[in-house]
């Protein structure tokens, strides 16, 4: 278990309070606090939709989306949890509510390079990174094969970066779900990648 | 190391090792971890192979936004914000009030015929059309932009929720059958809602006079300016701002305007309101709440609030804390009158005394350690 340093937990500290009195400036009326909690915490938010959503061309939409279910949220958030953790949940949410609704509406999960964002034109469009573009059709092909539950926690861990403490807290599961979804959802995604050709026969044993 | 160990079948303590080395796991001893990689050339390999798969995640990871998208992102989140609604919670009555709406609704659904839909869907399109008012322009003003640079508007101005408005020179704004806004030079002011039966507006700083067409039982329109609420009654008016937040003043020259502690169009009225009528200016500054005429002869002050016995003027505490309220939402004291009803001046001018804040500056949070 990883520790944090006293001017690490302070900062944490430090930032947990400025969140908080920006909630509660939102919750009495300013709603320049709602635009600073966006400045704060914009880019991981899009972060965390970017990963979960994949080369979308609809990213702005769901970022989006997460600040007005945020700006509806916001009345009832009591400060029990840590704010990052709750927008975490929200952005969470909203994504998945995202997909959902994408399949229902028969669409691809996630769309083709073809018809992705300019975003994803621009990130890849170099000759030199034409491998990076197939790679990342090849890798949200893969996980749009994943059970929804895998695929957050998955997702979450080996994209986003998230630990698993953070995972359990944003999903509001116990720890070791976390951990029986990431082994699951790994021995899964290898299985996928090595038919695909991506690793080795062998690699896929140690974790089988 | 025996030469079956290279197979992964025969590593017994793999899948420990291995969770081990990807997820930070502390049930076994990370020496004998270690340990084990260095002895296992199978199981090195292997997580080798894990390692290289990752780094083709990161690689294969989605792009992020392009500037221009963010751009545009922060600007539609900037508008956003600017849409501050009270929280909604459904009475009781309300939610069965809904459900037996609803049923109407069905009912009458089924039986009318299908122009008597159309009509509600053009009243809806009207409603979202009202959202966006044109405002013709005489003079010089400039809105600002996305990027917080500011832009000269041409004979026309679209007025939406977000818009900031400023003027260096002084210019006139006509939103025909709605209202008519005079910026002073220098001044500046935003909308902060609009609506098909509200407007919302927030002055900055400097002096905007407003002139609004009658109100219909149910519209709104109201003027925020340093933690106060400017509503129209009907009528002609101004307000004043300065930069600082220290002074701001209300001056009504034709109707009344109320006037009362709220940073929140949709807020009820505070306990202490006072109607501003035509010659009459309200102030606060210094702490101090003054109502007074502007002409030599006084105007009758319209303190709604009943003055007690010791003459002291009752209200809540929000009247204390008008920014700073609004910001954090803490007051401070009551307010207290200098003048009363007993006081043979109160006619013609009435104080009240507001106790200082006690609440620190407005405070810049740093960046949130986000990764």
């Amino acid at each position: 278990m990883l520790t944090m340093a006293p001017a690490e937990t302070d900062e944490r500290a430090d930032a947990d309070a400025a969140d908080l009195a920006l909630v509660t400036a939102y919750q009495r009326g300013n709603g320049n606090a709602l635009a600073e909690l966006y400045r704060r915490h914009g880019r991981r938010v899009e972060s965390v939709a970017r990963n979960l959503t994949g080369p979308s061309s609809e990213l702005e939409d769901v970022v989006q989306d997460v600040f007005i279910e945020l700006q509806r949220a916001l009345f009832s958030f009591r400060g029990e949890a840590r704010f990052t953790t709750w927008l975490h949940r929200v952005t969470v949410n909203v994504t998945l509510m995202h997909l959902r609704r994408n399949r229902r509406k028969g669409w691809l999960r996630w769309v083709g390079l073809d018809q992705a964002s300019e975003a994803a034109k621009a990130h890849f469009g170099t000759e030199s990174r034409i491998e990076a573009r197939d790679l990342c059709k090849q890798l949200y092909d893969i996980l749009g094969k994943l059970p929804e539950k895998k695929y957050l926690v998955f997702t979450l861990y080996e994209l986003e970066g998230m630990s698993l403490e953070e995972i359990a807290s944003t999903l509001d599961i116990g720890i070791n779900t976390v951990k029986s979804r990431l082994f699951n959802a790994r021995r899964e995604v290898f299985e996928m990648a090595r038919e695909r050709g991506a690793l080795p026969a062998h690699a896929l044993q140690v974790i089988k | 190391m025996s030469s079956s160990q290279t197979t992964l079948t025969a590593c017994p303590s793999r899948e420990q090792w291995l969770n081990w080395a990807l997820d930070g796991g502390a049930e076994l001893n990370q020496s004998e971890q270690l340990a084990h990689l260095d002895a296992c050339t199978a199981c090195a390999a292997q997580l080798s192979d894990v390692r290289r798969f990752q780094g083709l995640l990161q690689r294969g990871k989605a792009p992020a936004l392009t500037l221009e998208q963010r751009q545009s992102l922060d600007e539609r989140i900037r508008l956003q914000a600017g849409l501050w609604e009270g929280p909604r919670r459904m009475k009781p009555w309300l939610i069965w009030g809904t459900a037996l709406a609803a049923a109407t609704a069905l009912a009458l659904v089924v039986v009318r015929p299908f122009s008597e839909k159309q009509h509600t869907s053009d009243t809806a399109v009207a409603a979202i059309a009202a959202l966006h008012w044109q405002a013709s322009i005489e003079g010089e003003v400039e809105v600002a932009r996305a990027d917080g640079l500011w832009q000269r508007a041409g004979g026309s101005l679209e007025l939406n929720s977000g818009t900031r408005v400023r003027s260096t020179t002084g210019a006139r704004l006509t939103v025909a059958n709605r209202f008519e806004v005079e910026v002073v030079a220098g001044s500046e002011f935003d909308v902060v809602g609009l609506g098909v039966n509200h407007a919302d507006l927030r002055v900055r700083h400097g002096e905007v006079e407003w002139q609004v067409s009658k109100l219909h039982p149910g519209q709104r329109f109201a003027v925020m300016f340093g933690g106060f609420r400017a509503s129209v009654v009907g009528t002609r008016f101004w307000v004043r701002q300065s930069s600082d937040g220290s002074d701001g003043q209300v001056q009504v020259s034709e109707g009344a305007v109320r006037v009362d502690a709220a940073d929140d169009p949709t807020a009820p009225l505070a306990e202490t309101t006072t109607v501003v009528r035509a010659g009459q200016r309200w102030r606060h500054t210094g702490g101090i709440m003054s109502l007074e005429p502007t002409q030599a002869v006084a105007a009758p002050h319209a303190v709604t609030p009943q003055s007690d016995e010791a003459g002291a003027v009752t209200g809540s505490p929000a009247v204390a804390a008008p920014a700073a309220m609004a910001t954090r939402g803490t007051a401070h004291g009551k307010p207290r009158a200098a003048g009363s009803a007993a006081d043979p001046d109160a006619d013609r001018h009435i104080l009240i005394e507001v106790p200082p804040q006690t609440m620190p500056p407005p405070e810049q949070p740093g960046e949130a350690g986000g990764r």
